[in-house]
């Protein structure tokens, strides 16, 4: 009884708006145009059109590209290396250690409409970033225009470091200190008892925040929307911006958005499932 | 002792340190800076501090009613998250429920799960159901999309109260509902102030329900992030100063009660 109201919640929410994808992905049904006043049973034409249209491998490059840029380099990697040094200055009790571990998780609860305008900002021509390389020697690169993709991949790291960290930094903490010190008594040095020992016990924690934040990443796209809208010439519009300016940002073909969102769910389903996997593993 | 710890493993320590409160705060500065400045800055500090942009927001754009309303839809779905995420948790905690640790763990997946596979057919049903331009849409997606980890950390909250406190109050004749209020919501303090902090944020920062549920023009309904969509892309000294008005209250609370929501984060996902 007690868990009705959030399962109630949760199906109306996910569940069923994974059935009425399925449904609404075949057929024709849009805001505008023919599909507006009668909606057609089309079968598989939507899904045809997705895998015909002459852009798609590009956008499921982008997508690659940006999961692996944002997802596993900038957050999962990224967030162990963080977790590891704050836990490091948290042993130590190094002031400093606070100050930086609260601005990570100030960035990673900026909702990424802003996360991206500032970074947009701070990347073009006339932004901070362009301006301190250029007093560094470095030339004056417009990085939102010339690395476009590599500009929205800092972004969405930025933001969504923190998320990782905290699990990291969570698993860190329950390794017991006598692990360190007896390893330290074997005359394991730093780097030693990192590789050896800390990465190890850590290797489920890693497979899982890889899962998650490759799924996340994989659905994330409000960053990019604020910063360069999948431009210049789709350079970087990956599979979720393409799910919603297809359906709902510019052209409201429901069906056919439908049927990329199914797409996505059904890519997304292979990694729950090796999460899943990994999940019981250790339960 | 201290001379030693400021060897080369302090400074490289610091160094690196330094380099990421520089590279995750200074984006920050700037855009204060960017807020109260005439133009936009290059530098994370203000040109010709002025208020006009302020001013124009809260005059002419509306964002004080903005702020009004992502603060109603906002502690609504707050609410709704916490009082149905500590009756879940309490139920896959307590409850004989076949294949429990799978439904907790599916549960904790749908956290992952993109609104981008699910904004299509919600957009498509809210019109249908005319669901458009309410609040009620608005705050129970909100409520909805945070759901699945709060119930993961209230799950974890739970486990921690010891199962023979409920156990003698059953003795005495509580019913399990009661057996909730009266001891397990009161034993859970943290965890009801981790989570209820959780979707407090999750709902602030939700844009795309916003947008895909509320109608252009609906001036009345606006909140701040649908504010922020129709307007981010200007680029100007007002977009950065409503960009702050709507962060900054958030990243208050937060940095407030820090300490707090991590330690619940870290030690409810431990068990990961």
């Amino acid at each position: 009884m007690a868990i009705l109201p959030a399962a109630l919640l949760l199906i109306l929410f996910f569940a069923l708006p994974v059935v009425w994808a399925l449904y609404t992905s075949l057929t024709d049904r849009a805001l505008l145009g023919i599909g507006a006043q009668e909606t057609r049973f089309v079968g598989l034409e939507n899904y045809r059109r997705l895998i015909s249209y002459v852009e798609f491998p590009r956008i499921v490059r982008n997508s690659v590209v940006f999961v692996l840029g944002a997802g596993v380099i900038g957050q999962t990697v990224g967030g162990l290396l963080l977790a590891l040094l704050l836990h490091h200055a948290d042993r130590q009790r190094y002031r400093l250690g606070n100050v930086a571990f609260a601005a990570v998780i100030a960035a990673w609860i900026t909702p990424p409409l802003v996360a991206g305008s500032i970074w947009g900002e701070l990347l073009d021509a006339y932004g901070l970033v362009n301006r301190v390389a250029s007093d560094l020697g470095l030339g004056s690169p417009d990085l939102l225009a010339e690395r476009p993709m590599l500009s929205v991949i800092l972004a969405e790291s930025w933001r969504g470091v923190g998320f990782a960290m905290i699990l990291f930094l969570g698993a860190l903490q329950v390794i017991p200190r006598s692990l360190h010190e007896a390893a330290a008594l074997d005359g394991a040095g730093p780097l030693r008892r990192l590789l050896g020992l800390t990465l190890p016990l850590l290797r489920h924690q890693v497979a899982l925040v890889l899962m998650m934040t490759t799924i996340i990443t994989m659905g994330s796209f409000l960053v990019i929307l604020v910063m360069t809208n999948g431009d210049p010439a789709l350079g970087t519009e990956t599979i979720a911006l393409f799910a919603f300016h297809r359906a709902i940002g510019v052209d409201f073909q429901i069906g056919y958005g439908a049927a990329i969102s199914t797409v996505m769910l059904l890519v997304n389903l292979v990694f729950a499932a090796i999460y899943l996997r990994l999940a019981r593993e250790r339960a | 002792m201290n001379g030693r710890r400021r060897g080369a493993g302090w400074l490289a320590t610091h160094a690196a340190l330094l380099a990421v409160v520089l590279i995750f705060g200074l984006p920050f500065l700037w855009l204060l800076a960017a807020a109260v400045s005439r133009a936009v800055p290059e530098l994370p500090w203000p040109t010709e501090p002025t208020l006009e942009h302020l001013r124009e927001l809260f005059r002419e754009r509306n964002a004080g009613r903005g702020l009004r309303n992502s603060l109603i839809v906002a502690t609504a779905a707050m609410a709704l998250t916490t009082v149905t995420a500590s009756l879940a948790g309490y139920g896959l905690s307590r409850l004989n429920i076949r294949h429990k640790t799978a439904v907790s763990y599916g549960v904790l997946l749908l956290q992952t799960f993109p609104l981008a596979v699910t904004m299509v057919p919600i957009y498509d049903l809210a019109i249908r159901l005319g669901l458009q331009g309410t609040y009620r849409g608005l705050i129970v997606s909100h409520a909805a999309i945070s759901l699945p980890l709060a119930v993961w950390l209230m799950k974890s909250a739970t486990d921690a109260v010891p199962r023979e406190v409920e156990e003698a109050a059953w003795l005495d004749g509580a019913s399990l509902v009661r057996a909730w209020r009266d001891i397990v919501v009161p034993l859970t303090v943290s965890g009801l102030a981790v989570t209820a902090g959780f979707a407090f944020v999750t709902a602030w920062a939700e844009v795309l329900m916003a947008v895909v549920l509320l109608a252009i023009g609906d001036v009345a309904k606006e909140t701040l992030p649908f504010q922020f969509y129709y307007q981010a892309s200007e680029g100007s000294g007002v977009v950065a100063a409503l960009a702050a008005v709507y962060i900054v209250p958030v990243i208050a609370v937060f940095l407030l009660l820090r300490r707090l929501i991590v330690r619940g984060l870290a030690g409810s996902l431990q068990s990961l």
